[in-house]
């Protein structure tokens, strides 16, 4: 009978302790995930380090990466994809989920180089920049904060209000918008407030969800009801606004003196960056929630619906259109001649840049809402079944 | 009758092993009639699979069409597309959408379409009108996108997606980005405005689901939209997982709290609306009432050499029917002449489609719903009988019948199998129906002339056909063509000769409301201007001459009442033209898209697509039965015709039990056809607590099948057959032995059971907040059950169960049962009885035997109607108390009759939420066979509806 009992306990120790270790390990490792690099991130020219790939949103990068491409990886995320894309620096991608993650993957291979949650959701795009990652945070107490990837501690955080909207760095500061419609810029080395600007009733206060571009001294961004407004990067002085019929929800382009901007009232427009004079505009015919990108005398915008719109840049004449099957969020990213671009459709497209024609696609599991960001390690893409994928070039083409 | 065949099933899965006869279980209900025999097809389009049956084929390429074209559209609005296909489930008729089974319940006329979102269906009915179809199409697709939206907002923020947006916000969506701001819209906001019952968005949840709150939750996102924006709504949806209060999240999207909010909208729709009153008036303020109690349409008007009188049907008692008044006197009582929705005959009335129309000898013409398509009534008024019921074989719903002046013809509106809604002349020597149109506009409220040489009616066969707007058309009887009659972009509606033919009354909404118009129509070739009878701020329906006066419905303080305008003539003959004829102007009729045959489109035949419907596993422990575990899986086809069922669990207490404790039930349920059936095996083993036998506990393996099948005679009344086989060990266990009831078993029963049962049902009640006030309930059932092998039980049984309730006041009644319970035989059952549920008083099911008699009388009234709390941390609110007083007897015996028990008291019902009924009953019992009443008081608190 004692021996039975034994037995007895014996097989449910036998069971139950392995429950338990893996009770403990989930526990801990849900309570401690860490995003602690070993290796130094050295960003360079290549790397596609913020949304749009550089401080200007141009969605433009001189690296040579031609389809046919073949999925090399793909990974589960943790949360989430916001309007923002991934990034990459040195040979990491960084990727920031709406359950408040960063996680980071080896370019590669796509074994995870770390996580760690920072906050309650974050919607743009992180900026890596000299071993550090600075993120903003929305429906959290900090706005802000600066992330050091070689000890994984939080450097500085700092709360302005609640922000949906990716960063954009400049030499000593880092700019972005908050849901209130204010703008800050603060100290890359502390966080500390450099300039502030806050919209009185004469400046159209609004909510912003429009990344803020950088570019010849300015800085622009748009707002929901619809005003384009360019603020003195150095002081936050505004310098000039323009008012477009609807929302501007994507983020400006600041490319060849212009600004470039698509608002919800279906117009594309182009703007003087030094007056915020209206160069041109043109009627697309569905509302524009994607960022543009611009290079090379063109400028190529998303359409809501499901159309990809190649514009000459000096004078907004349509060089050539390309139809999806849904709408399109996602801003374009240029790698030399090609474009690629998702579509809710969740197909990565690849179009000549210049003609507009397809040139190879590939259809993932889910949505994709986000920018591709294109390196010389290849195409990384978000879906919103929560996965990141991997692209580089066939060895079979 | 869904829900009724599976509860069949199911109690008899369980209750089968230890006593195949247990009709007391059998519960009431109406049925959903499954008619027609559907053959259906599916239509593949880019994004959706179409459900739909070949007489429908044009209807559903033209819906394929509006489908596809509401989707792009949604796409954009929401920014985001769907990933999976959309079922899309077409009816050529609301009555042939009444009979679907993607929903349980039943599905009044007012239901224009839902999205049933556990498996993503869309089931929309036709109802005759193209724009209407678009409307309900879009509505529909609207909550599929926000499904699928607000989805994937909480999936990409790791949140559970099981709450949505308050229903103000996703049906006022679903209006907002489904069509403009029609009359319909403008009448109701008008209304609530200018009478003061507008509720503002901090009271939104007071007028949940209601008309109201559909217009006000479109009304509002509107006032959003053109303030701040469309994107401000998506954005609502975009935040919704900041927060578990949509008040919440809309603060945080909009910037203000429903409370502040409230002050700009209510401003503005005041800044709005008060003006209408300079030159407006509300019905009630200019013109004289006839009836403005319930609800109230479709007027006709008779004059005999002796009386004048008006029929309308109205709904004062819950039962729409056919009313009658003296015309003229103000305040007089309705009086019912044709009692409605009580009977196979008059199953349902179309009070907001069908117009009524009396010949000159005095015979009234109506349709109502009558078996699987509508019916044309005839019906006398002066010897108050009805004459004759038409049923037209190919047509599925009747609308608006007109006599002609000589009496010998009818013409009507009715909608065929494949959707059109045409007009028809029945001859009524010949009987001889006539098609006169034949196309897929809406022709309705036909309405002879005179002189008999042409027919006025209402159509969309206008150029402005596309933005819903009616004009009236002419049909000549010798040219057989149709020409307008007037041209524009609003919709008129309800024509009616005067007596003399020289003028038209008809509704038309010009200006935004809709008011009576009136056309001088000496030559309907050259017709006479028109004139503006009212100048309403909301709106009149219906009008019908009444000699030199017009009688008309108005809708004012969201009612609708029976009012007249008796100098109509006179205020024609005096006032100005307000617009000229416009008998010259046509047009051509708009044409609805519809889908052609690309390469993108394929049909074929349905064949049965099974997913999950509900999949649950669950380890329950008991402290007399043990532990028990298992899973239970239910499938059934995307139209819901076919259900199997899975139930699988164990109740062995050791490892040498596994084996002989599975216990497993298949059923096959099928409700596609008019005849429902269900059948399965199973087998069952455990521990067993006999509720009739409460000292007997017993261990039983049991193993067999059965066959139910179920046909409904109509709406109310079925029968049902039930034939099963069980194989059946029992092993009674001594209870004595605590601590290990298993410890020993006895062999003590061994039988194979064939049992056989038939039984008839009849439900017509109407129900209030606690239980039916109104209509019959009745139940027989007929049994025998045999041990066919072991010769252990042989007995039959008979149930009686009858309930009648008598409406004293609108919201009171005399409720009557009577329970007659009769077994039998060798194993005869006992029944049960005792409690909140039926002899009150008693402890719950102590009075057991296998005869048992029970009569109940109960008075339900009104106690209160709302009671509410309120704490420092927010408020609660009951509404719909109700009281009853109560007066039991009867009682249940074996063998030699005990004598009557009895109980009389009082008790209050609380309706929580729609689900479940909260009872307390006081009182006291009448012991000693009648003879003494109970010292002190009894109180019995418990859950359940009225019987």
């Amino acid at each position: 009978m004692v021996q039975s009992v034994f037995l007895r306990m014996g097989f449910l120790m036998a069971r139950t302790v392995p429950v338990l270790i893996l009770l403990i390990c989930l526990l801990a490792g849900g309570g401690c995930s860490a995003l602690k690099l070993t290796i130094p991130v050295e960003a360079s020219g290549g790397d596609w380090r913020m949304a749009g790939g550089d401080p200007g949103r141009t969605g433009y990068i001189r690296v040579s990466c031609p389809p046919p491409l073949d999925l090399r990886w793909s990974a589960d995320l943790d949360g989430g994809i916001g309007s923002s894309a991934a990034v990459l620096a040195d040979s990491i991608v960084f990727v920031a989920t709406l359950h408040g993650d960063i996680q980071a993957f080896m370019a590669r291979t796509g074994s995870e180089a770390g996580s760690r949650r920072l906050g309650t959701a974050i919607f743009g795009a992180p900026v890596v920049e000299d071993g550090n990652l600075y993120t903003t945070l929305s429906g959290d107490q900090n706005s802000i904060l600066c992330y050091e990837l070689r000890s994984g501690r939080i450097v500085w955080k700092a709360a302005m209000g609640e922000t949906e909207t990716a960063p954009v760095v400049l030499e000593n500061s880092i700019v972005f918008c908050t849901l209130s419609g204010s703008v800050f810029s603060v100290s890359k080395k502390n966080g500390d407030v450099l300039w502030k600007y806050v919209p009185g009733p004469e400046n159209h206060p609004a909510g912003i969800h429009s990344s803020p571009a950088a570019g010849e001294g300015t800085i622009v961004f748009g707002n929901d009801e619809g005003f384009l407004t360019a603020l003195d990067a150095s002081g936050g002085g505004k310098l000039w606004t323009f008012k477009a019929r609807a929302g501007i929800i994507g983020s400006p382009v600041i490319a060849g003196h212009r600004v470039f901007a698509g608002s919800l009232d279906s117009t594309f427009y182009a703007i003087d960056a030094s007056n915020g004079s209206l160069l041109w505009s043109r009627p697309l015919g569905s509302p524009l929630y994607s960022s543009p990108a611009s290079g090379d005398g063109r400028v190529v915008a998303g359409t809501s619906d499901g159309r990809v719109v190649g514009l000459s840049a000096a004078s907004g004449e349509v060089l050539w259109s390309f139809r999806t099957n849904a709408p399109v969020n996602a801003a374009p990213a240029v790698a030399d001649t090609v474009l690629y671009i998702g579509s809710l459709d969740k197909t990565l497209y690849a179009l000549g840049a210049v003609s507009g024609n397809l040139v190879w696609k590939y259809e993932l599991e889910g949505r994709i809402r986000s920018a591709a960001a294109v390196s010389k390690y290849g195409v990384f893409v978000l879906s919103d079944d929560k996965k990141i994928s991997a692209f580089v070039p066939s060895e079979h083409r | 009758m869904r829900i009724r065949l599976l509860q069949s099933v199911f109690v008899l899965l369980f209750f089968l092993p230890s006593s195949p006869v247990h009709a007391q279980f059998f519960t009431f209900g109406r049925n959903k009639v499954q008619y027609t025999d559907f053959n259906w097809h599916v239509l593949k389009t880019d994004h959706f699979d179409i459900y739909y049956y070949p007489e429908m084929e044009d209807l559903a390429r033209r819906g394929a069409f509006i489908a596809e074209e509401s989707y792009r559209a949604l796409e954009q609005k929401y920014n985001h597309c769907i990933l999976n296909r959309i079922p899309l489930i077409f009816y050529s008729s609301h009555l042939h959408f009444e009979q679907t089974n993607t929903t349980p319940g039943f599905i009044p006329e007012g239901v224009g379409g839902f999205f049933e979102f556990f498996k993503g269906r869309v089931v929309i009915p036709y109802d005759g009108s193209m724009f209407d179809f678009r409307h309900v199409i879009r509505h529909e697709l609207v909550h599929v996108f926000m499904y699928s939206k607000i989805g994937r907002v909480l999936y990409d923020h790791r949140m559970l997606q099981d709450h949505l947006p308050p229903l103000w916000f996703t049906e006022g969506l679903a209006e907002y980005w489904s069509e403009t701001w029609d009359q319909q819209a403008e009448m109701v906001m008008r209304d609530a405005v200018v009478s003061g019952y507008f509720v503002p968005l901090s009271s939104m949840d007071e007028i949940a689901g209601t008309y109201l709150m559909y217009k006000e939750g479109q009304n509002l996102l509107r006032f959003i939209g053109q303030r701040y924006g469309d994107e401000k709504i998506l954005l609502l949806m975009e935040n919704f997982w900041k927060s578990g209060t949509f008040e919440d999240v809309f603060r945080m999207t909009i910037g203000e709290s429903y409370r502040e909010f409230d002050r700009e909208w209510s401003y503005a729709l005041k800044k709005q609306y008060y003006p209408l009153l300079a030159g407006a008036d509300q019905p009630a303020a200019v013109t004289v009432p006839l009836v403005t109690e319930g609800f109230n349409s479709k007027p006709v008007y008779e004059r005999t050499a002796t009386d004048t009188t008006i029929y309308f049907i109205g709904n004062h008692s819950g039962y729409t029917s056919i009313y009658r008044i003296p015309c003229g006197r103000s305040g007089a009582k309705p009086k019912v002449v044709v009692e409605g929705e009580k009977t196979d005959e008059f199953e349902a009335f179309h009070p907001f489609q069908s117009k009524m129309s009396i010949s000159p000898g005095g015979v009234l013409a109506f349709v109502t719903k009558s078996g699987e398509n509508d019916a044309l009534h005839l019906y006398d008024t002066r010897a108050g009988k009805e004459l004759r019921t038409i049923h037209f074989n190919d047509l599925v719903v009747l609308g608006s019948p007109s006599w002609s002046r000589d009496g010998t013809s009818i013409v009507i509106s009715a909608v065929d199998k494949s959707g059109n809604s045409d007009l028809y002349i029945w001859d009524v020597r010949t009987e001889l129906l006539t098609r006169i149109t034949n196309d897929i506009y809406d022709d309705k409220d036909p309405v002879w002339s005179p002189d008999g040489r042409t027919i006025v009616f209402s159509s969309d066969r206008t150029s402005f056909g596309d933005s819903g707007a009616y004009n009236l058309f002419v049909w000549d009887t010798t040219t057989k063509t149709v020409r307008y009659l007037t041209w524009g972009p609003e919709t008129y509606s309800s024509p009616d000769f005067s007596p003399d033919g020289k003028t038209l009354a008809f509704t038309c909404n010009t200006g935004g409301a809709r008011n009576i118009w009136i056309m001088s129509v000496d030559s309907l070739l050259n017709p006479g201007p028109m004139k503006q009878l009212t100048h309403f701020t909301t709106a009149a329906f219906d009008p019908v001459w009444a000699d030199s006066g017009i009688v008309f419905v108005s809708f004012e303080n969201f009612s609708f009442q029976i009012r007249s305008v008796p100098d109509a003539r006179a205020r024609y003959d005096t006032s100005v033209v307000s617009r000229q004829g416009n008998s010259v102007v046509t047009g051509p009729p708009w044409s609805p898209g519809k889908l052609a045959g690309s390469t993108e489109i394929s049909a074929l035949k349905y064949t049965g697509d099974y997913s999950l419907d509900v999949a649950q596993s669950q380890i329950s422990t008991d402290p007399v039965f043990g532990t028990a575990g298992g899973a239970f899986l239910s499938l059934s086809d995307l139209l819901g015709n076919e259900e199997y069922d899975f139930l699988l669990y164990n109740t062995a207490q050791s490892s040498d039990e596994l084996l002989s404790s599975f216990n497993l039930a298949i059923s096959r349920v099928s409700l596609q056809r008019r005849t429902n059936f269900a059948y399965g095996v199973y087998r069952f083993s455990g521990r067993r607590y006999d509720l009739t036998d409460p000292d007997e506990f017993f261990f039983e393996r049991s193993f067999g099948g059965y066959i139910t099948l179920s046909y409904p005679l109509s709406k109310f009344r079925r029968i049902s057959i039930l034939t099963s086989v069980t194989n059946s060990e029992k092993d009674a266990t001594d209870n004595s032995l605590n601590g290990s009831p298993l410890a020993n078993f006895d062999p003590s029963r061994r039988a194979l059971f064939l049992s056989n049962s038939v039984s008839f049902t009849h439900d017509n009640s109407l129900w209030g907040p606690s239980g039916p006030l109104d209509g019959t309930r009745f139940n027989i059932t007929l049994a025998y059950t045999s041990d066919v092998k072991y010769s252990n039980a042989d007995y039959y049984s008979v149930i009686f169960d009858y309930r009648q309730y008598f409406r004293l006041a609108d919201r009171s009644a005399w409720a009557v049962r009577l329970w007659l319970f009769y077994n039998d035989g060798k194993e005869a059952r006992r029944f049960f009885m005792g409690g909140n549920w039926d002899l009150r008083g008693y402890d719950r099911w102590s009075i057991r035997g296998t005869k048992l008699w029970l009569i109940s009388n109960e008075f339900r009234f009104p106690f209160l109607d709302q009671l509410s709390f309120r704490f420092p941390f927010g408020g609660v609110t009951f509404v719909g108390l109700r009281g009853a007083l109560f007066f039991d007897a009867g009682n249940a015996w074996d063998t030699d009759y005990p004598g009557t028990l009895g109980s009389i008291g009082g008790g209050v019902r609380l309706n929580l939420f729609g689900a479940i009924v909260l009872r307390d009953d006081f009182g006291k019992r009448i012991e000693d066979n009648f003879t003494r009443f109970q010292q002190g008081w009894f109180n019995q608190f418990f859950f359940g509806w009225d019987f």
